[in-house]
């Protein structure tokens, strides 16, 4: 085999590396809150909408009770507890690191709802709903409401 | 280069371990399995290890290839642990121990007749090749992306919502007028992809190699400085080294020996030059002279020695990059400490600027002398 030849074969496998991981990153099975974003352009992504948070824990029957918490040194103690715009906007790097978009975060967040859900009411005793109300940075509203423990 | 490389994975992993240390636990947090939740800790942590090792040229390419994996089995564990910064560290890892020489150990870099492979030699060039796909890359996302395309979208949200929300340095502030204006930031943005098209082109042409790397160090301290891209600016600047024969000893410096200043820069700087590339002598005065055969004399020739060798962008590096969870030195901000770092060095190279200082300071005698 010639020089060119193993150079160019040697390149090639370079290229075949260099995408491997972003290309096994996008397969759409993965468990969230997996993001496909793979750029060498750090500021890609998109800005992301700006939204409110409403966390409420209730009885079966509809009665309002305080939330179960982690201890307030938790970084999800602060995600539980953004309510406002800019205190969300300042826990969705903990949700999903590098998102760029506004479904990942809400696939995050849901994941992580589930997840204390499930660890804080084994039983499935208690309802959890959150209402998640974005704008978008294009000025789009956006509305999500997610019940969990639901009858 | 194995050594500087080595460095900045330790520095880098530390400082990704702290940052992603909290997106780890939310990601952890009420997971069924304890050992699946703490994989990604693990992972980053071995890396952290191996990366020591591969450093300390400990069975260097064993370590390399333990850092690789753990890296790899972090990016498959956990969606948190994704970003370009590492994933490019990642690269230059598995490149040095697919292609770099087999000999390496830390101990000779620091002894002043080392040698190295010149720049057209495999390793040197495929860190080259890399350094242009990132910049090609970038350009592609760029020229594809509907809040860039010369529309200034991003630059506009970065100095007007993302940098202070993120980060404490000096530059934001005072540019955040110019930067949030419509035509300003447009022509940045269409500026910076045409910086990002031209400084490979001109890295790769010998007759502009050096303007490509003052335009490259231009541009990726101006991000650094505004942006704190943090170990990418690090890790693209050590690729520039790659550009630039090494172990030629084509660097003559004389110094005189009867200023202290000199004789200690004489005593120190071969120690840190890891790429071999200059011959000391003695002489009436401090003088570089470069492979061309100009001749820069005392501030200017300083200001040459301080990036003939990685060890100044490792400096850099570890400013930014050590103790990350110090975010304030006494009460001042480390963002803007690392801005005010890099502006004195860069007013290094305003000629005559340090020449009064720096006189004084040669004039002192050596020990010798007194």
């Amino acid at each position: 085999m010639d020089a060119a030849r193993r150079a160019t074969l040697a390149g090639l496998a370079w290229l075949a590396v260099q995408f491997a991981v972003p290309l096994a990153r996008m397969d759409p099975s993965r468990s969230p809150p997996f993001s496909p974003r793979f750029s060498w352009s750090m500021f890609a992504g998109r800005p992301l909408a700006t939204c409110s948070h409403d966390l409420a824990w209730s009885t079966p029957e509809g009665e309002r009770l305080a939330m179960p918490l982690p201890p307030a040194t938790s970084p999800v103690h602060r995600i539980l507890t953004a309510r406002t715009p800019d205190e969300f906007r300042r826990v969705v790097p903990l949700l999903t690191a590098y998102a760029d978009s506004d479904a990942v975060v809400i696939t995050a967040l849901n994941d992580l709802l589930n997840r204390h859900k499930r660890a804080v009411d084994a039983r499935g005793r208690y309802v959890l709903t959150s209402t998640l109300v974005c704008r978008t940075f294009e000025g789009e509203m956006l509305r999500r409401t997610l019940r969990l423990g639901a009858p | 280069m194995h050594l500087s490389l080595g460095c900045l994975a330790v520095l880098g992993l530390q400082h990704m371990g702290h940052e992603w240390s909290e997106s780890l636990e939310v990601w952890s947090y009420g997971r069924a399995h304890t050992l699946t939740s703490a994989a990604p800790s693990v992972c980053i942590a071995l890396a952290g290890a191996s990366a020591v090792a591969f450093t300390l040229g400990l069975r260097w390419r064993l370590a390399g290839a333990v850092l690789c994996a753990s890296m790899a089995a972090a990016y498959a564990l956990a969606p948190v642990t994704y970003h370009n910064n590492l994933y490019l560290l990642w690269l230059l890892v598995l490149l040095t121990l697919i292609a770099a020489p087999i000999a390496y150990a830390p101990r000779a870099l620091l002894l002043p007749t080392a040698t190295f492979a010149d720049h057209t030699a495999l390793f040197p060039r495929l860190v080259q090749w890399q350094v242009a796909i990132v910049y090609v890359g970038s350009v592609f996302v760029k020229a594809t992306h509907p809040m860039w395309r010369g529309t200034g979208g991003v630059i506009r949200w970065l100095a007007a919502v993302r940098v202070p929300e993120t980060n404490q340095g000096l530059v934001n502030p005072l540019l955040r007028p110019m930067l949030t204006h419509r035509g300003v930031a447009s022509a940045l943005d269409v500026g910076v992809m045409v910086a990002e098209v031209i400084i490979p082109l001109m890295l790769f042409s010998r007759r502009f190699r050096r303007t490509g790397l003052a335009c490259g160090v231009l541009l990726h301290g101006f991000m650094q400085a505004w942006l704190y891209p943090q170990l990418f600016t690090f890790l693209m600047l050590w690729g520039y080294y790659a550009f630039v024969p090494s172990g030629d000893r084509a660097w003559r410096v004389t110094y005189a020996p009867a200023s202290a200043f000199d004789a200690a820069l004489a005593r120190v700087y071969p120690r840190l030059d890891w790429m071999g590339r200059t011959v000391w002598e003695p002489g009436a005065s401090l003088t570089l002279c470069d492979p061309q055969g100009i001749t820069r004399e005392g501030g200017a020739a300083l200001r040459w020695l301080t990036v003939l060798t990685p060890v100044t962008l490792l400096g850099f590096a570890a400013l930014s990059l050590a103790a990350p969870g110090m975010r304030q030195v006494f009460t001042v901000p480390r963002d803007a400490l690392e801005n005010v770092a890099l502006f004195a060095w860069a007013t290094l190279w305003i000629p005559g600027d340090w020449g009064r200082t720096l006189g004084w300071v040669r004039s002192q005698p050596s020990r010798s002398q007194k």
